[in-house]
């Protein structure tokens, strides 16, 4: 049986104690069905490459930077405002 | 249903007013009883007169004044982007996606943003944090998904054309089952600028239309090169030249996998195909069908880091005042819908300790299989074709419980997502119970004007 415990917490997602059981029980189907991959013979496989596009690493102003502050749940003076990391 | 280039040619003339047109369109819109939207805009009247502006002094292009929706996950700066989770209820872009600042540019008038699966995750619109949208075929049945509100509003024609995005088939799918053409575009030819990330080597923006020329025209309109995409590339320009000659996977229709009755629809355009000229061969793609079990591995697993960054802290808001690591828990747990924590927790595992081998780097070098199979038979054959779907719009409610038959919604769609290839949806008769279906055409990377030949043609022979 999935741990689904243990993954909540790797992910930082509360998934309640009454609800484990179901959600395990969907995970193992779905792993059920991925699983088909662990049969298939993959050496003739080649790297998958996705294109990359580079450009110079210039400096520019960013007009929107308040906006985007703006989107955290607290934010104050252009800083988002953190929780408490150290006891 | 009008098509874009009518609209034009009558705006151009005088014959229709922006103003009234889109005033129109919004009317219905707003009374729109299948829950295509989100949202209507309150601006429309300041965009109407861009576009008026546009007309006036000569610049005006195809899609000026023409009303369009987007997606409710694609960024238009001062209005809301949710992607239909309550985790980005509040969410309010802070910069245009580079499809909207090329509609803007093209004085399309953007009206709304459309209903969705939460963060584009499921094939109904059942995942929505706001409800399904209905099926405007059949109001008891879905619309497909994930962009499942943008094609319905087509169909119903709430808007003369909206965009959605494509990860797995959540254009095609829903342009399917809704009686409408879609597009998924080579993956990076539109850019992901300002699409909220679900999961990144396979989310494409994409068009909705009537016509499978409207497509292209909106097609072209958005796919620009985009500077601050690193995986944005110019499409091509080329004239194709049709071979004549496609190809159907062999065995698709084994398994029960596929109704009979779109079996049935699906040959019998075959037949047409051939009339017209075409050769038809059955080939051997013998991983097309493994592309979903691989598909539900690199999803779950980019979906899983991509959405860490939804955390209480730098979106959404936050839940708890415990310690830092309750607080994402608490956050995360609580505005995230079934399915988006279902795909994390899955994302998880496949990337754990002891299963990453097993799972994600497998599934990544089946991913190259596939490629390599769909870009090998595209040298031979103009497109790879499919029903788009294996069934017609399914019941609301029938899927919600049986994951696994939700995906399999997805069986033919999700090979060109793998791939990173082009594949355009074309409507294609209906069912006895007037239920739409879709004929799927999978082309080489930058291979949409093919597509877009091959659409027409499907388009003209119905």
């Amino acid at each position: 049986m999935i741990d689904v415990q243990k993954l909540a917490d790797l992910a930082r997602l509360e998934v309640p104690k009454d609800e484990q059981e179901a959600v395990a029980k969907d995970l193992e189907t779905i792993i059920g069905f991925v699983d088909q991959v662990q049969s298939r013979d993959v050496s003739a496989a080649a790297g998958y490459n996705s294109v990359n596009v580079f450009r110079e690493d210039e400096v520019a102003p960013l007009e929107s930077v308040y906006d985007l502050v703006a989107a955290a749940p607290l934010h104050q003076d252009g800083f988002v405002k953190v929780p408490k990391v150290i006891e | 249903m009008v098509t874009i280039l009518e609209l034009h040619k009558k705006i151009v003339s005088g014959e229709v007013k922006i103003t009234e047109l889109v005033g129109e369109y919004v009317a219905r819109a707003k009374a729109d009883t299948l829950n295509c939207f989100r949202e209507i805009f309150s601006d429309i009247d300041e965009q109407v007169q861009k576009a008026e502006a546009m007309l006036a002094n000569g610049t005006a292009t195809l899609l000026t004044g023409i009303p369009v929706a987007i997606k409710d996950n694609i960024m238009f700066a001062g209005h809301i982007a949710g992607a239909c989770s309550h985790m980005l209820e509040h969410y309010t872009a802070a910069y245009d996606s580079t499809v909207v600042r090329e509609l803007k540019k093209a004085g399309a008038v953007i009206i709304g943003r459309t209903n969705m699966d939460e963060g584009a995750m499921g094939s109904s619109t059942e995942n929505s944090a706001y409800g399904v949208t209905k099926n405007p075929h059949d109001e008891t049945r879905v619309p497909g998904g994930s962009s499942g509100g943008s094609a319905a509003a087509v169909a119903a024609n709430l808007v003369v054309a909206a965009f959605g995005s494509d990860t797995g088939g959540s254009i095609r799918q829903p342009a399917a089952f809704c009686g409408v053409a879609g597009l998924l575009p080579t993956y990076g030819t539109v850019s992901r600028h300002g699409l909220i990330a679900m999961a990144s080597s396979l989310d494409v923006i994409g068009p909705f239309a009537g016509t499978v020329e409207d497509v292209e025209f909106l097609y072209k309109a958005v796919a620009v090169p985009e500077p601050l995409d690193s995986t944005s590339v110019a499409r091509t320009e080329t004239t194709p030249v049709l071979k004549k000659r496609l190809a159907i996977p062999k065995g698709i229709f084994e398994n029960g996998g596929c109704d009979k009755e779109v079996q049935e629809n699906f040959e019998t355009t075959i037949e047409k195909l051939k009339k017209e000229g075409f050769v038809i061969d059955e080939i051997e793609l013998p991983h097309f069908v493994d592309a979903l079990a691989v598909y539900y591995i690199i999803q779950p697993a980019e979906v899983s880091s991509n959405l860490s960054r939804l955390d209480g802290v730098r979106y959404g808001d936050r839940m708890s005042d415990a310690s830092v690591s309750e607080m994402y828990k608490q956050t995360r747990g609580q505005l995230f819908g079934k399915e988006v924590r279902r795909r994390i927790l899955l994302g998880t595992y496949v990337l754990s300790h002891g299963y990453y081998d097993a799972y994600y780097n497998k599934a990544v070098a089946l991913r190259a299989l596939i490629r390599t199979e769909l870009e090998g038979a595209c040298t031979t054959y103009d497109a790879i074709i499919t029903p788009t779907t294996p069934t017609p719009a399914f019941k609301i409610g029938e899927k919600a419980h049986d994951p696994v038959a939700m995906y399999l919604s997805d069986l033919f769609t999700v090979p060109a997502n793998i791939a990173q290839v082009p594949a355009l949806s074309v409507p294609n008769g209906k069912t006895n119970a007037g239920l739409p279906l879709g004929f799927q055409c999978i082309g080489p990377r930058f291979g949409e004007h093919t597509l877009f030949e091959l659409g027409k043609i499907i388009e003209s022979i119905r």
